[in-house]
C-alpha cells in the first residue's frame, strides 16, 4: 500500500461528499418548480469513493401516461368550459329567461282575447314579441361570438404548441451534445419532458423517445418534432370550417386530443349543433303563429298576416307594427262589420302548449344542454382525478421532499467531516513518520 | 407497506389546497342555494328538475291566465243576468197590462193609458237590449257594432259567438247571450209583440188574447235565458274554485322542485364549515413542520 494513497481516499470522500451536498441543495432549491426531477448521487466504491452518475429520478412511463391523460383532460376541459358558456347563454330555470318571455307572449293573446277592443292589450303582445325576437337574435349573437373568440384561443394554442415543438427539437440537440450523468443534462431532460407535457395538454400526439435520447412527437402519425427539427402548425379557415393545418403542405394535421380537438370540436360541432336547435325554436315559433294569424281576422276584419318573419334565430324577427293587426277573431266580419269574436286570439294563447311547438322545442334543448353540460363536467372532474393520482404517483418518485433532502445533507455534512478526520489523522501519521522518527542522536 | 413510500413536500401541500378548496366551492355553492333561495341555478344541475320548473312556470303563467277568464266571464254573466232580470220584470209588468185591457170593464180611455205604458216598457226593453259591459254591447253577438237593436226593434247583432276558454284542455265556456236568444227571433221579438200589443190596446182588443200567447212565448225565451245565465254563472264559479286549486297546487309543485329546502341546506352548510375548518386546521399543523425546523 502506498504511504500516501490513504490522502487521496480521505480526497475523493472529500469531493464525493462535496457533490452529493451540492445536489441535495439543488433538490431544495427546486422544491417548488414544475417539472422538476429530484436528483441523486450514485456513488461506487474505488480507491476511495467514485461519483458514477448523478441520476434522474424520472420514470418514462409515468410520464407518458401524464401526457396522454394530460391531453385528454385538456380536450375535455375545453368542450366542458364552451357547454357552461353556451349554458349561460341561455339561463334557465329563471324568471328572465326565454321560458318566462314565450309564457309572457302566449299570456298576451290571452288578455286580447277576454277584450278584443282593447287596444293596450294588443300593443302588449306586439312589444311581448319584440322582446322574444330580441331575445333569440341576441342569444344567436352570443352562441357566434363564443365560436369566435374560441377560434382565436385556437390560434393562441396553435402558437404555443409550435413554440413546444421548437423547444423540444432545440433541447433534443443540446442533449445529444450534454454528457450524460450530469446535473445538466438532467435539467434539460426536466425541461423536455415539462415542454412535452404542455404540448400533449395543447394538442396531444404520441411521444417517443429513441435509444439516442432524442425525443420525437408525432400527430396521427405525421412527424411534429424529429430528433433535430420540427414542423408548424397553422389555423385555417375556409369556407366557414376550422381547422388545424401543416404550414408545410396545408394538408390538416390529426387533432385527437388536447385543448385544440376541444376547440375545434366547439367550434365545428357543439356550437353549430346548439345553433340548430335554437333556430329550431326561432323556426316553430315563426310557423305556429304565422299559421294562426292566417286563420283569424284582424280588428279591421282583414284576414291575418304574417306576425314574424325570418326562421333562424340569428334572423328572426316581427313583421307588425300595428296592435289592431292581431287576428284576434275566428270569424269573418258580418255584413261588412268586423266580429269582436277573441276565439283564435284564446286559440294563440294556447299555443305554448303545441306539441313540437317553441316551448316544447325550447324546454327540450334547455334539458338536453344541460344534460351534455353535466356529462361533460362529470367526466372532466374523473379524469381530473385520475390525473392527479398519476401526479401523486409521479411526486412519489420524482418530487422533492424536504425532509429527505435534509436527512441526506445531514449524512454527507457527516460523511464530510468524517473524511476531513480521516485526513488529518493521516497527516498526524505521517507527521509522526516523517518529522518525529529517526531522530535518535540527532 | 403501501406503494406510495415517498411523500414529496410540494405535492402534499398541493393535495391539501385541493380538498380544501373543492369544499370551498361546495360551500360557496350551498351559499347560493341558501341566498337566492333556489335550488336550481342552472340547468346542469338539474337537467329533468329544470324541465319541471320550466313547465311549472308555464302552466302557472296559464293557471292565472284561466282565472282571469273566468273571472272577466263571471263579471260579464252578472252585468247580463242584472239585465235579464229586469226584462224579465218589464214582460210580466206587461203581461199585466195585457191581461187588465181584458178585462170587462176595461174601457177604451183606459186601455189607450194601458198602450201608453205598454210603449214605455217596449222604450226600456230597446235600452235594456242595448247595454253594454265595459264599452261592448251586451246581446249583438261577436259583432264590433255599437248595438244590437235598431230604434224599431230590429235585431243588427250576429249569432257568433264569445267564448272563453277555462282549462288546459280547451273547454271553453259562453259567455254571452244574443238578442234574439233573450227577447225572441225576428217578427215574434218582444219589441214587435209590444207593438202589437201596444197597437191592439188601442184600435183592435179583440186581438189582445192572441197577442198574449205570443207575449207568453217572449216571456218564456227570456225565463229560459234566465235560467241559462245562472246555470253558467254557477258553472263559471266553481271552475273558479277549481283553478284557484289548480294554481295552489301548481304553486306547491314548483316550490317543491325549484325552492332551497331551507333546513337541510343550511345544515348541509354547518356541516361543510365544520369540514371545512377541519381541514384548514389539519392543513396548517402538516404544512408547517419540516425536519429544518428540528435541525439546529
Amino acid at each position: 500500500m502506498a504511504t500516501f494513497s490513504g490522502i487521496s481516499t480521505a480526497l475523493s470522500s472529500l469531493q464525493a461528499q462535496r457533490v452529493a451536498m451540492d445536489v441535495a441543495g439543488q433538490n431544495i432549491a427546486n422544491v417548488s418548480t414544475p417539472g422538476y426531477s429530484r436528483q441523486r448521487v450514485n456513488m461506487t466504491a474505488g480507491i476511495g469513493v467514485d461519483v458514477s452518475s448523478i441520476e434522474r429520478l424520472h420514470s418514462g412511463i409515468l410520464g407518458d401516461r401524464a401526457r396522454t391523460e394530460g391531453a385528454r383532460l385538456g380536450d375535455l376541459t375545453v368542450t366542458s368550459a364552451v357547454l357552461n358558456q353556451i349554458e349561460q347563454v341561455l339561463p334557465e330555470p329563471s324568471t328572465s329567461g326565454l321560458q318566462a318571455k314565450l309564457d309572457a307572449f302566449w299570456s298576451g293573446f290571452a288578455d286580447i282575447s277576454r277584450d278584443t277592443s282593447n287596444a293596450a292589450a294588443r300593443i302588449q303582445v306586439i312589444a311581448q314579441a319584440n322582446v322574444l325576437t330580441d331575445t333569440l337574435n341576441d342569444a344567436a349573437q352570443q352562441l357566434t361570438n363564443i365560436s369566435a373568440s374560441h377560434t382565436k384561443n385556437l390560434t393562441n394554442l396553435v402558437t404555443s404548441a409550435n413554440s413546444y415543438a421548437k423547444q423540444i427539437a432545440e433541447l433534443n440537440i443540446s442533449i445529444s451534445q450534454t454528457p450524460e450523468g450530469t446535473t445538466a443534462i438532467n435539467a434539460l431532460m426536466d425541461q423536455r419532458s415539462y415542454a412535452a407535457s404542455q404540448l400533449a395538454e395543447a394538442v396531444g400526439g404520441t411521444y417517443l423517445i429513441d435509444s439516442s435520447n432524442n425525443m420525437s412527437v408525432s400527430l396521427g402519425g405525421a412527424t411534429f418534432v424529429g430528433p433535430a427539427n420540427h414542423s408548424t402548425l397553422q389555423v385555417a379557415t375556409a369556407g366557414g370550417t376550422t381547422s388545424v393545418q401543416w404550414s408545410r403542405n396545408d394538408s390538416t394535421a390529426a387533432i385527437s386530443s388536447g385543448n385544440a380537438n376541444g376547440y375545434l370540436t366547439a367550434i365545428s360541432t357543439t356550437i353549430p349543433a346548439w345553433m340548430t336547435s335554437l333556430d329550431a325554436v326561432a323556426s316553430a315559433l315563426t310557423t305556429t303563429v304565422n299559421n294562426a294569424q292566417a286563420a283569424g281576422f284582424d280588428s279591421a276584419g282583414t284576414a291575418g298576416t304574417d306576425l314574424f318573419t325570418g326562421t333562424k334565430a340569428s334572423t328572426i324577427s316581427v313583421a307588425l307594427t300595428d296592435g289592431t293587426k292581431i287576428a284576434a277573431s275566428s270569424v269573418a266580419p258580418v255584413l261588412g262589420v268586423a266580429s269582436l269574436n277573441g276565439s283564435n286570439a284564446d286559440a294563440m294563447s294556447a299555443l305554448g302548449r303545441s306539441a313540437n311547438g317553441a316551448d316544447e322545442l325550447y324546454q327540450n334543448l334547455v334539458v338536453s344542454l344541460g344534460f351534455a353540460t353535466q356529462g361533460a363536467q362529470q367526466t372532466s372532474e374523473t379524469v381530473q382525478a385520475f390525473m392527479a393520482s398519476i401526479t401523486s404517483q409521479i411526486d412519489s418518485q420524482s418530487a422533492v421532499n424536504i425532509d429527505e433532502e435534509m436527512a441526506n445533507l445531514l449524512t454527507y455534512q457527516r460523511g464530510y467531516e468524517a473524511a476531513a478526520r480521516v485526513l488529518t489523522a493521516i497527516d498526524d501519521a505521517l507527521d509522526t513518520l516523517i518529522n518525529r522518527t529517526g531522530l535518535v542522536g540527532r | 407497506m403501501t406503494s406510495i413510500t415517498r411523500f414529496a413536500s410540494g405535492s402534499q401541500s398541493l393535495q391539501n389546497m385541493d380538498s380544501v378548496s373543492s369544499m370551498s366551492k361546495r360551500m360557496a355553492q350551498l351559499q347560493e342555494q341558501i341566498s337566492s333561495g333556489k335550488a336550481i341555478q342552472r340547468a346542469s344541475e338539474d337537467p329533468s328538475g329544470t324541465r319541471s320548473v320550466m313547465a311549472l312556470r308555464a302552466e302557472q303563467t296559464r293557471m292565472s291566465q284561466y282565472a282571469q277568464n273566468i273571472d272577466t266571464g263571471v263579471l260579464r254573466l252578472n252585468a247580463t243576468r242584472i239585465q235579464v232580470d229586469s226584462i224579465n220584470n218589464q214582460l210580466l209588468k206587461a203581461r199585466e197590462l195585457v191581461i187588465q185591457g181584458q178585462a170587462d170593464n176595461s174601457t177604451a180611455g183606459s186601455r189607450s193609458a194601458l198602450a201608453a205604458q205598454i210603449d214605455v216598457i217596449a222604450a226600456s226593453l230597446l235600452i235594456a237590449g242595448n247595454s253594454d259591459f265595459a264599452g261592448r254591447a251586451l246581446f249583438n253577438g261577436a259583432t264590433s257594432a255599437a248595438t244590437a237593436y235598431n230604434a224599431g226593434g230590429d235585431y243588427i247583432g250576429d249569432t257568433n259567438q264569445v267564448t272563453t276558454r277555462v282549462d288546459d284542455s280547451g273547454s271553453t265556456v259562453r259567455i254571452e247571450l244574443n238578442g234574439p236568444e233573450v227577447f225572441g227571433v225576428g217578427a215574434a221579438n218582444a219589441f214587435a209583440v209590444l207593438t202589437a200589443i201596444a197597437d191592439s190596446l188601442r184600435n183592435t182588443p179583440g186581438n189582445l188574447p192572441a197577442n198574449l200567447v205570443s207575449l207568453d212565448s217572449v216571456i218564456a225565451t227570456a225565463r229560459g235565458a234566465q235560467a241559462t245565465v245562472g246555470s253558467r254563472i254557477n258553472q263559471l264559479n266553481e271552475l273558479h274554485d277549481v283553478t284557484a286549486d289548480r294554481i295552489l297546487g301548481v304553486t306547491g309543485a314548483l316550490a317543491a322542485v325549484e325552492d332551497t329546502d331551507l333546513t337541510k341546506s343550511v345544515m348541509e352548510l354547518t356541516m361543510q364549515q365544520t369540514g371545512y375548518e377541519a381541514a384548514l386546521f389539519a392543513t396548517a399543523s402538516i404544512m408547517q413542520p419540516s425536519l429544518m425546523d428540528f435541525l439546529r
